[in-house]
């Protein structure tokens, strides 16, 4: 019988050990991670591979941002599901995520929350935000 | 500006089973900025500059020259030293495969026979006369450097390793990992983002240290072996190890030994990428430029 093939994830944070944590965290739960530990690293591995799903920190290194890391996903593949994870956003930040179909976390994150979240988003049609429960810490849907 | 590109071409491999060549290795060219403002060729056009080495006569390596037409190589001399250089109708070359390859082949069949000084990937001129002005300005420097590097060789050596098995051990070895690690799975904690993090940073500076003994191990082996050594920025998350050797001809065996040796101690743990004898790209940089007076 085929295997089935793991979904494969490109998580996107200059943080080395920050990255470290969600790669360990998501190939425990099923997931094949492609780190990169700045925009500059996952403009390099966009430009040769698809992924199912792109996980971005907002605040990235030397001023770069997450966004800067899901224009470049959205205008090789729209319907690449993006998801932002910030410790800190401003409405502005938000509603612009909003109006790109990109998901948020805010940090500290709800794990199990958040790997629901990645499950139901991957089921989804393409490109759509998750319904996700919103609580004090975990997904905000935008 | 350095800039490597992915090796392609054959290479002399080494004899070794764990310290493995690797066909797709680095072509080892510089691409710096272009030593004259671009324009219009003459009808003889310019010339590509491969390296530097000592002759006092003039001398021809062939029909291999850069640009596909397989211009003769040949010297430009002055005094006791000479440039390596083909005609060229063009002054930009772009670093594609076929050039660097073309780039990397004349100096590797000079190298058998000469100290090279080699020039990065793209070195134009326009004239054999600009050439040996250049070669006049800095001919002391030339010669310090041909002196300093008169029978040494590169070799290129990049250690990676599997970082999964790494952390797999390390949740089993590391007494404060294994503990918090099996903390987080009793109780459950799979939840709590924070212990994630703090497990997070556990293992990663655990591995940074582990890859840091492992990569002065590696240094430690082989000091004896060779002249110098310099350490290049590794590239992606498995390579913990990124080094050029400079060794002397006469000892490249011990080298090659000492490499196998170690290789051979890490078993499957690391994998050895081993590559060369290479000339000293890592241990000369020398750019070429003329800058023209104007007269007053």
């Amino acid at each position: 019988m085929a295997k089935l093939k793991k979904p494969e994830v490109l998580v996107v944070e200059d943080e080395a050990s920050v990255l470290l944590t969600y790669r360990l965290l998501l190939e425990e739960n099923g997931y094949t991670v492609f780190p990169a530990i700045s925009s500059q690293e996952a403009g390099a591995v966009l430009g040769r591979k698809h992924f199912d799903l792109v996980l971005c920190d907002l605040s990235l290194e030397q001023n770069h941002t997450g966004f800067e890391v899901f224009e470049r996903v959205r205008k090789r593949d729209p319907n690449v599901p993006c998801v932002m994870l910030t410790g800190y956003a401003n409405r502005e930040t938000t509603e612009r995520a909003e109006q790109a179909g990109i998901t948020v976390f805010f940090k500290p994150i709800d794990i199990d929350e958040f790997l629901r979240t990645l499950k139901t988003i991957l089921r989804n049609a393409h490109g759509k935000p998750a319904k996700a429960n919103r609580n004090q810490t975990a997904a905000k849907n935008c | 500006m350095e800039n490597r590109q992915r090796r392609t071409a054959t290479k002399p491999q080494r004899k070794t089973a764990k310290a493995e060549k690797s066909a797709a290795e680095d072509v080892h060219v510089r691409i710096t900025e272009f030593p004259l403002p671009p324009e219009p060729a003459t009808a003889e056009g310019g010339r590509y500059v491969y390296g530097i080495i000592e002759a006092k006569q003039p001398l021809s390596f062939g029909k291999m020259g850069i640009g596909g037409a397989g211009a003769p190589v040949y010297t430009v001399n002055f005094q006791d030293i000479a440039a390596v250089v083909s005609k060229t109708s063009v002054y930009i070359f772009d670093p594609t495969r076929e050039n660097a390859l073309a780039h990397e082949h004349v100096i590797e069949t000079v190298m058998k026979t000469h100290t090279i000084i080699p020039m990065s990937f793209g070195t134009v001129f326009r004239t054999d006369d600009d050439i040996r002005e250049v070669l006049r300005s800095i001919y002391a420097s030339l010669k310090d450097v041909l002196k300093q590097m008169e029978g040494k060789l590169e070799f290129g050596l990049k250690v990676n390793w599997d970082r999964d098995r790494i952390i797999e051990e390390l949740k089993d070895a590391d007494e404060e990992i294994r503990r918090f690690h099996q903390e987080i799975t009793r109780k459950h904690l799979q939840s709590t983002y924070f212990a994630r993090m703090q497990l997070g940073r556990m293992i990663d500076k655990a591995l940074s240290e582990r890859s840091a003994q492992y990569v002065r191990d590696i240094y430690e082996a082989l000091r004896g072996v060779c002249v110098a050594s310099r350490d290049n920025k590794p590239i992606g998350d498995k390579m913990i190890m990124n080094a050029a050797f400079l060794v002397e001809r006469e000892r490249e065996n011990d080298f090659d030994a000492a490499v196998n040796k170690i290789a051979k101690h890490y078993g499957e743990l690391l994998n050895f990428k081993y590559t060369g004898p290479w000339p000293p790209y890592n241990f000369v940089n020398i750019r070429l430029k003329l800058e023209r007076g104007t007269a007053s």
